[in-house]
């Protein structure tokens, strides 16, 4: 059975095989190709160097038309990261294209993660620290970090 | 073939890579990411998409994909030296295939060849322990293709083949089988690569046959149906997507009457239904050979049947009986698995591009002594 949404997929899960961005995986699950899986490795040189972040997406029939639903299963301390793991980022919401594919959207969630936006706060704690007490946030993070091995 | 050197061919055929891969590229859709199939260009940006594909993307937004412009349908315009170079791309790839196998049967006689692949089929195999399908029964591949994309590829495209041509099935063990589709006599090794080639060519040209037929035809041989069912005469203009809040069933019912669809199901059946025949015609209206409405029709009714299809597995997968496989701990099991070796594959994602220089020194080195997929369209578009 081949939907648009399946055919699209099994591109960019190609792609993401052949060509994958620097410090990111991900692979459908079993049985389920609209549900897949990823890793986001903390960027080097940042605070977040060390981290291994996992992340679940959930597609629709509406592929690429519509953006996937992606969260974060490991707990993460982010301004733009709510507590349940979904993110706000705008290229998941409002600035979606279907010229973005999973590649794209693991680089965007990786470089967000140094770069947060306090402006748009979906942890209003993390980004009250972020601007105001860095050297808190960033010890908070590091908790993170460290969490984000054991489990 | 005696008389050709293999090297200074290698030679000719990796430059040729390069050249068909950058044009790859350009041929693609860059929202469904497979050639282009009837090529529309956005009025203000010049960019172009499928034209179903772009439709689509328009029901709900109002921007090109690309640059983010203001755009609209309306906006759409079909270039028709566009269409001409997907066709002849189509063709030059599908030559240079043919070519291409040519070139790697004689290749496999080579010991040296046998050796890169010994090496490309270990290291592949240590990465590939927690795939989608790791079941799946495999093949040795050729070395510079990925061996996920065959994992994943390989059971709906086995379906295919089958359907085809059941006898095949049997052949596997030999060195050389035939194609089911066009008969054409090919190494084992080949074979997948080549169907996936043979298929999107015999689609592509049945079709256009078929719509030339209808257009032109005069043929007694031709049904009724087919004849009187010309696309450019069905309907007085062009269906549009509608504000469907201000529609009635019964007046949406009498809409998709008129079409020819059917009128079964919820409204928002209904109005899938209206939105995708609105796409789909208005596509083949694009295209240079339109297919008659009552194709249309079809497809409509078969991708209907495949979303019904997917919802009911998908809601099956919900319920905690409703599929014999997998069971709850495994499947947690399988997930936190999964992870590990997702971890494992981001970390190899950093050692590669450490060692980038010798990486791609050996991938290159591989591609000269092997290239089966020089020409293949499959793996020259994602690169």
């Amino acid at each position: 059975m081949s939907t648009p949404a399946r055919r699209r997929l099994i591109r960019d899960f190609k792609k993401l095989q052949q060509d994958p961005p620097s410090g990111c995986s991900g692979a459908p699950c079993e049985n389920d190709i609209m549900r897949w899986n990823a890793v986001i490795l903390g960027p080097e040189d940042s605070i977040w160097e060390g981290g291994t972040f996992k992340l679940t997406f959930q597609f629709t029939e509406d592929y690429p038309n519509k953006p996937p639903t992606v969260k974060f299963v490991s707990k993460m301390y982010h301004p733009n990261i709510y507590s349940d793991g979904s993110i706000c980022l705008d290229i998941l919401q409002n600035q979606w294209s279907p010229i973005y594919d999973i590649s794209a959207i693991l680089t965007s969630i990786q470089s967000l993660l140094c770069d947060p936006n306090p402006n748009s706060p979906a942890n209003s704690e993390a980004a009250r620290l972020y601007q105001e007490n860095r050297r808190e946030y960033d010890r908070r993070v590091q908790e993170i970090v460290e969490e984000s091995w054991k489990s | 073939m005696k008389t050709v050197s293999l090297g200074s061919l290698q030679q000719v055929l990796l430059s040729f890579r390069n050249v068909l891969q950058g044009g790859q590229n350009i041929v693609t859709c860059k929202i469904c990411g497979e050639t282009l199939k009837t090529p529309m260009m956005l009025q203000k940006c010049s960019h172009v998409f499928c034209s179903l594909c772009i439709r689509r993307w328009f029901d709900s937004n109002c921007i090109c994909p690309e640059c983010r412009i203001p755009s609209s349908t309306g906006e759409l315009y079909k270039v028709r030296l566009v269409e001409d170079i997907v066709e002849l791309w189509n063709t030059l790839t599908n030559e240079a295939q043919v070519l291409n196998q040519l070139i790697t049967e004689n290749q496999f006689h080579l010991d040296r060849f046998e050796n890169v692949e010994e090496h490309f089929s270990c290291s592949r195999n240590t990465s590939l322990d927690l795939t989608p399908v790791d079941t799946v029964e495999k093949e040795r591949v050729p070395p510079d293709t990925e061996s996920k994309e065959y994992q994943v590829e390989t059971p709906k495209k086995n379906q295919r083949k089958r359907k085809r041509n059941p006898s095949q099935e049997g052949r596997t063990s030999q060195k050389i089988a035939e194609c089911p589709i066009c008969g054409i006599h090919i190494s084992i090794r080949l074979i997948q690569h080549h169907v996936d080639i043979c298929l999107t060519k015999q689609s592509y040209s049945r079709e256009s046959i078929k719509s030339a037929e209808l257009l032109t035809d005069t043929k007694s041989s031709v049904d009724d149906e087919r004849s009187e069912a010309s696309l450019h005469a069905s309907f007085e203009k062009r269906p549009t997507t509608l504000w469907y809040k201000n529609l009635s069933d019964k007046k949406l019912k009498d809409i998709l009457h008129y079409y020819g669809l059917s009128t079964k199901g919820d409204r928002n059946a209904l109005i899938r239904r209206h939105k995708e025949f609105v796409f789909r015609y208005n596509a083949e209206l694009d295209s240079k050979f339109p297919r008659p409405v009552s194709s249309v029709i079809k497809d409509i009714e078969e991708w209907e049947k495949q979303q019904e299809w997917m919802n009911v597995s998908e809601e099956a997968s919900k319920l905690p009986l409703g599929r014999p496989l997998p069971v709850n701990n495994d499947a947690c099991h399988i997930v936190t698995s999964d992870f590990e070796s997702l971890v494992q594959q981001a970390k190899r994602t950093r050692v590669k591009t450490g060692n980038n220089f010798c990486a791609s020194n050996f991938y290159e080195e591989s591609m000269g002594q092997d290239d089966i997929s020089v020409f293949t369209q499959q793996d020259s578009e994602y690169s």
